[in-house]
This record gives C-alpha cells, structure tokens and sequence, in this order.
C-alpha cells in the first residue's frame, strides 16, 4: 500500500457509518478500475459543464449605464454608509424628486450603502477597481484625505450659484475641513455636537452632584467631571466612571480629539506641518488623563470594556444619535455640553461630508445633484436625521425631531448653541499613517503609571516629522 | 495501463475548474499585483505613475518591516509548535472505539466551522482586562493579566486563540491518517515484542510523516497569512507587537492609500511564505517515509 500525503482511505473511513470494518471502503475506490473510471469521466463532465458555466456567466455583463456625454439623461450612484430604513426613505424622495424636476439631466438616482465598518476600504476598493460612485458621504476624519488628496471636485460655484440655494445660511465654521484655499469640496450634510451622556441614577447612587446643576452653576469642568465619575467607578467593581466616546486606547485622535481642544492643546499646527505634541498644553492633558486612569479611578484601564446603555458607565462622550439606544436603557439620564477645560470652553462638533468624486464619468450631473442635496429644501427633509449646518434648521422645533427624546433645555444648550460655534476635531491628508505610528508610543504609556510622556511624545514627533507636510 | 484520449480528456475536464479558477482568482490578481507594486499608486487621486523598485528598496529602510516579519514569523512558529502536537495528541486520544467518541470529535471539531470573525469576537470579550477569563482567575485569587494589551501577552494571546480555533482541521487529518494504518503492520509489530511505544515510533508515526508534512506546510501558511484575529483584537497593537504582514499589507494599502508600496510588501509576502514551504517541501527528504 502506498502512503498518502492526504489521507483519503483513513477520512472515508472515519466518516463511514461502520468504523472498524476495513472493508467499508468502496470497492471503486481501491480496485475496480472501470467502475473508478466512469465515475471520475461522470465527475469531469460535470467539471467541465460547471467551468463552462462559470466561463459564460463571467463572459456576459450588464450593459454600462449612460456616460455623462450630452446624449442623454444619466444615472448617478452616490455611496453611503447607512442602511437605516428611514435614512433610505428620505433619501430616495429626494432622489425622486430631483429625477422629476431634472429628468432632462439625471434619470435615477441611486443610494448604494456599503458596509459602515468597512466603509472608507470598500469605497476606496471600488474607486481603485475604476467603478467609482459619482458622490460619496465621508466620515470628518477621512475629510483631508478626500480633499486634500484630490478625491473631491471643487463645488464652491455649483453650490453658490444654485437658485435658492442660501450659501449664506450654512455655518461657516461647518465648511472648513471641507476647504481649501476657500474652495468647498463636500457638504457636511451631518453636523452633529459632541455632548456628554450621563447616568444620573449611577451619580446619585454614588453620592455626587446633578450635572446639570454643575451646569447652571457654571462648575461644569472636566475636573468636576472626573470627580464624579470617580466616585462612581469607587461605588461599584462592576462599573467605570467616564468613557471617551471612542476607545482612546485604539483610536487615540477619535477618542480624545473632542478632550483636549479645552486644554488649548492640538497634536500639530492648523496647517498640518508641525508637531504640537510635545507642547505643554497636550502634555497637561495627556497627564491629566493619564491620572484619572491610574490615580483617581475616574476612567477605564487599557482593555477593560462597559457598556453605558448597559448602566455601567457614569459619564461618556457622545453625539446627539446615541439618545436612541440610552432612552431605552432603563436609566434616568442627561445630555449636556462638553466640560470647560483650563483653556475654557470649546465645542466640537462630529460631521459626516457629501461631495463629487474626480473619478466619477458624470461630474457635472452630480455637481448639479450635490446643490439640489444640500438646499435648504432638502435639507429640512435630512434633518429629521441629520442635524443640518444651517442657521435656519437649527431650531428646536427641527431638532425635535432628530430627537423627540430630548427636552428643549438639551436641544438649546448642548445642540443648537454648540454647533453654531464648533469645530470639528482635527485631520490630516495623512492622518492614519499619523495616528498609527503615535499609537506605537501611547500603546507603551498607558499601561504604565510611570511612564515619561515628554520622551515618547518626542519620540512621535520624530516618527512623524515626515508624514506632517 | 496505457491511458486513453477519454481518459486524458476526463483528467482534463476535472482539473478545468481548479486551473482556471487559479489562473482567474490567483495567478492573474498576482501578476497585477506585481505590476502595481512597480507604481505610486493613490486610486482617491486617480494617480498612477511608474516607480521601477522604489517601493521594495524602500522596504530596507522601513522601520515597521523588521518588527512586522518577526511578529509574523513568531506568530506562524509559536502557531505550529502549539498546533501541531495538540493536534496530534487529541487524534491519538480520539483514536479509539469507545461508544459516545464521535461526540468529543465533534466538540473538538466545531470551532473550525465556526465563522473567524464570530470566533474572535466573543475572544474578545473574554480577554478583556475585566472579562470572562480574568473573573475566573481572580476568583481563584489570581490577578490575571491584560492579555491584548500587554506587549508580553498579546502575540501570545492571539495565537492561542488561533490554535482553539483550528487544531480540530490538524487532529482530523492526523486522526485519519492512524486510521489509514493497516492493523497488520501494529499486529506484527507487537507479535515480535515491539512494546506500544516502540510500535508508535516505529511502525505508526514513520507511516503518518507524509500527513504530519501536510499538515506542517498547511499550519505554516496559516500561521503566515492571519489577518482576521489580528484586525478584531489587537489592530497590530500593542507598540505593534502583533503587527503581522497581512496586517501591515492591510493597513498600508487601504488605511494609508499606498497601494503600489502595500503591493511589494504583498509581493514580499508571498516569496517569503513561498520560501519557507520550500524549505519544508527540500527537507522532507531527509525525514518524510517513502521520499527519497
């Protein structure tokens, strides 16, 4: 007998029904060389009808949508990253009614969504495969990649010239990581403030202040934040005090991007040239965070996880979205500003960009979409989901609806008044390669309470000089 | 016996599928692969512009390139050590005919029909520093340790994980290749006094060394290309410990947007998984039954 390199007796054996009787072998299989025969001639009849199959189907094609070459109305494909039901249906009426108004230029509309988890690869996969969509939503961290990099057209004259369109209404502070050189290159369609929810029944539980009479007193600082968050990880092993809204420890810039802007700190100048990580103010609050890790209690430790809709966590940054899932929580909560920092205040605010893309064949024709998205018009529809970067959608009788589950007090003073006067969080064009290499070094800091900031904060610098430009 | 055309066909038609299947999903996405390796390539820009070897020369003054071939290589290595005997001491407990065995090969087997990421996920929440496994420790009064988040722990931690995951594929092979084993062989063995031990090391492994070869060659390509425990748990972290290849590839093409520069480093890959299965496939001369 032969030995085998991939144990073909020995498997038909063990998956046989009768195990200890050699013999089970079939027949076919060890001697009878026609009966072995016709079955493996039957099995490559069936290969080779399957392969012709397979060649067909691979041969054949839809046939390619109109191109944006005057012979006719086109059909135009915009990238998302939702699936929500209601998204999709305010979606598609706008589509719907911009095909009716403008169906010499466009005959449909289409909202594909990709995977949010994987959104920016997938739409990247696709642009890189030549099949990419006329429009696409990008997330504000990924804004100076897709600008700066070239990926959006400029739309400052679509958008100003549209009829009706009010440029003036839109929040100019909104525009800025969608500029360059004064130019707009998306429209944040989204434009959301970070706030911080907190679980009032976990704080008077654990014998702290009401945040919202912190609040009207004006003693709403992070310091009294951490305080009361403190005594809530104290209260209860099973629980933890604040949460970033995104994990810091894996994604340092998301989750700490809406911190430190009220310590004055920055990770590197607004033109994206110099390191400011090294600078005393980003040291102050690395260190301060660093303290509420390791000393007071106040935050999570690298790799532990809570869940705030849960009830494990006493106070986390979050957007206006997240009220959904915590109002049916079961817990009594708030929504409130973001903290003043030793620098004082400074709102920001979380964005989600719509813009043309250079690689789409009907640029023209979504420009000209783009203007009709993002009218005062369409933008009342959005805003049932989407805060709007207008003066004149941000009222509470529109946010209302956002939320209904917020009072007027959250939507006035942690909405309205935020998002007229925030800013988003920092980018850069080459802003993962950034955060990657400075994870390297914050990945050593966290987990040790003694470890020098000031030298692996230069040590970032270093790495990234070359990657700032 | 002489072949016929029928039968020359036959071999032909069976092996159509897998050749053009090769040849459509592996050799072509290959050779593009190179090709862009040769390129700058940024897909957002729409730019496209020759570089020659730029982007493997710059691969000597990488600094991630050290870091991410060790990581990768003690992933693969530490993989195969802990995998392969596993396998095979479970295939050798499991080799029996003991009413209600089939069940523990089954519980044994199941993970490897499991979807990777579902797998990884729910490890994910065990190895929390507050999750299941370090609950169990400290209620034995044990501290347990920050297993994803340690640089001591990780790489370590995601292997073990792997190892669960796949050992059950190994042990049916290897379980398998004893019951290929012909009863005479062990009979007459032990008819000339061969005591059990002598007879596993010198009638029953010498017979299974063409499996154990498979399975070494399969779990070292295995060990070599993980990506999925890596993305889920660790995201290359901690300090990049558990920065593999795939995982650097990853990063590099569709984070960063270098897709000529995570080209060569794919190309690298694969001539370095290529080489070491080589090595394997030359020296299983020296130790593998029947080659000579």
């Amino acid at each position: 007998m032969g030995h085998e390199v991939i144990p073909i007796r020995g498997l038909w054996r063990l998956f046989s029904s009768d195990k200890d009787d050699a013999n089970t072998i079939p027949d076919w299989m060890e001697n009878d060389m026609t009966q072995r025969r016709a079955v493996l001639q039957a099995l490559g009849l069936a290969s080779l009808a399957a392969t012709s199959g397979i060649g067909l189907a691979a041969c054949s094609n839809d046939p390619a949508p109109p191109q944006e070459d005057g012979s006719g109305p086109v059909e135009l494909r915009v990238a998302i990253f939702s699936s929500n039901e209601g998204h999709l249906e305010v979606l598609n009426s706008i589509g719907v009614a911009y095909v009716a108004a403008h169906s010499d230029r466009v005959n449909k509309v289409v909202f594909d969504t990709l995977p949010a988890d994987a959104y920016i690869t997938a739409l990247q996969t696709q642009i890189a495969g030549g099949q990419s969509p006329d429009l696409a939503w990008v997330f504000e961290a990924n804004a100076r990649q897709f600008v700066d990099g070239g990926a959006f057209v400029d739309v400052t004259d679509t958008l100003k010239q549209a009829e009706g369109y009010a440029f003036d209404d839109v929040v100019a502070e909104a525009l800025r990581v969608w500029q360059q050189d004064d130019k707009v290159f998306a429209y944040p369609f989204s434009n959301s403030p970070f706030g911080i929810y907190a679980n009032l029944d976990l704080i008077k539980a654990a014998g702290g202040p009401a945040p919202r009479e912190l609040l009207d007193n004006g003693e709403w600082t992070w310091g009294r934040l951490a305080e009361s968050a403190a005594q809530v990880a104290a209260s209860d092993s099973g629980l933890t005090g604040f949460q970033a809204g995104v994990d810091p420890f894996d994604g340092w810039l998301d989750g700490l991007g809406t911190m430190w802007p009220q310590w004055g700190a920055r990770p590197w100048t607004e033109d994206g040239t110099d390191c400011q990580l090294t600078s005393q103010p980003m040291l102050d609050f690395f260190g301060w965070f660093h303290e509420q890790i390791h000393q007071t209690g106040a935050h999570a430790k690298p790799g532990e996880v809570f869940d705030m809709n849960s009830g494990q966590t006493g106070f986390k940054i979050g957007l206006l979205s997240g009220s959904r899932l915590i109002s049916e929580a079961g817990f009594d909560w708030d929504f409130l500003p973001l903290p003043e920092g030793p620098a004082g205040a400074h709102p920001i605010v979380g964005q989600s960009g719509i813009g043309v893309l250079s690689q789409s064949s009907k640029i023209e024709a979504a420009k000209h979409f783009l203007a009709w998205f993002t009218n005062p018009e369409s933008g009342a529809k959005l805003s049932q989901f989407f805060p709007q970067p207008r003066t004149s959608l941000l009222t509470v009788e529109n946010l209302k609806q956002v939320s209904p589950l917020l009072t007027d007090e959250m939507i006035s003073g942690t909405i309205i008044d935020q998002a007229s006067r925030g800013t988003t969080k920092q980018g850069h064009k080459n802003l993962s390669r950034i955060t990657d290499k400075v994870k390297v070094h914050l990945d050593a800091y966290w987990p040790s309470p003694n470890a020098d900031l000031a030298a692996l904060m230069e040590k970032a610098c270093a790495d990234i000089e070359a990657d700032l430009e | 016996m002489k072949s016929t055309t029928i039968d020359k066909f036959t071999g032909a038609a069976m092996a159509a599928p897998m050749v053009l299947g090769i040849g459509a999903f592996g050799l072509v996405p290959f050779l593009m692969v190179v090709w862009y390796s040769l390129h700058e390539w940024n897909p957002l820009a729409g730019t496209f512009d020759f570089s020659g070897v730029a982007n493997y020369l710059r691969m000597f003054t990488d600094p991630q390139i050290p870091t991410s071939v060790g990581a990768t290589l003690g992933f693969a290595g530490l993989l195969m050590v802990l995998n392969i005997p596993l396998a095979m001491l479970l295939a050798n407990l499991l080799n029996t005919g003991l009413k209600g065995i089939t069940a523990f090969r089954v519980i044994y087997f199941a993970p490897v029909v499991v979807s990777s990421v579902a797998w990884v996920v729910v490890w994910s929440y065990l190895l929390a520093a507050n999750g299941g496994i370090n609950a169990v420790l400290a209620a034995i009064g044990i501290d347990g340790p920050n297993w994803l988040m340690d640089r001591r722990t990780a790489l370590p931690t995601v292997v073990v994980v792997q190892v669960i995951k796949g050992v059950g594929m190994n042990m049916i092979l290897f379980l398998a290749a004893l019951q290929g084993i012909p009863n005479e062989l062990k009979e007459a063995a032990a008819l000339d006094g061969a005591s059990r031990r002598r007879v596993w090391q010198h009638v029953i492994l010498p017979l299974m060394t063409p499996t154990i070869l498979l399975v070494m060659i399969l779990t070292m390509i295995g060990g070599l290309d993980t990506f999925v425990p890596v993305m889920v748990l660790t995201q290359g972290g901690p300090e990049g410990t558990t920065t593999v290849l795939p995982y650097l590839v990853y990063r590099t093409t569709f984070q960063d947007l270098e897709f000529g520069y995570g080209s060569a480093l794919g190309v690298m890959m694969f001539v370095l998984v290529l080489g070491l299965t080589a090595i394997q496939w030359v020296a299983r001369r020296k130790w593998v039954h029947d080659e000579v």
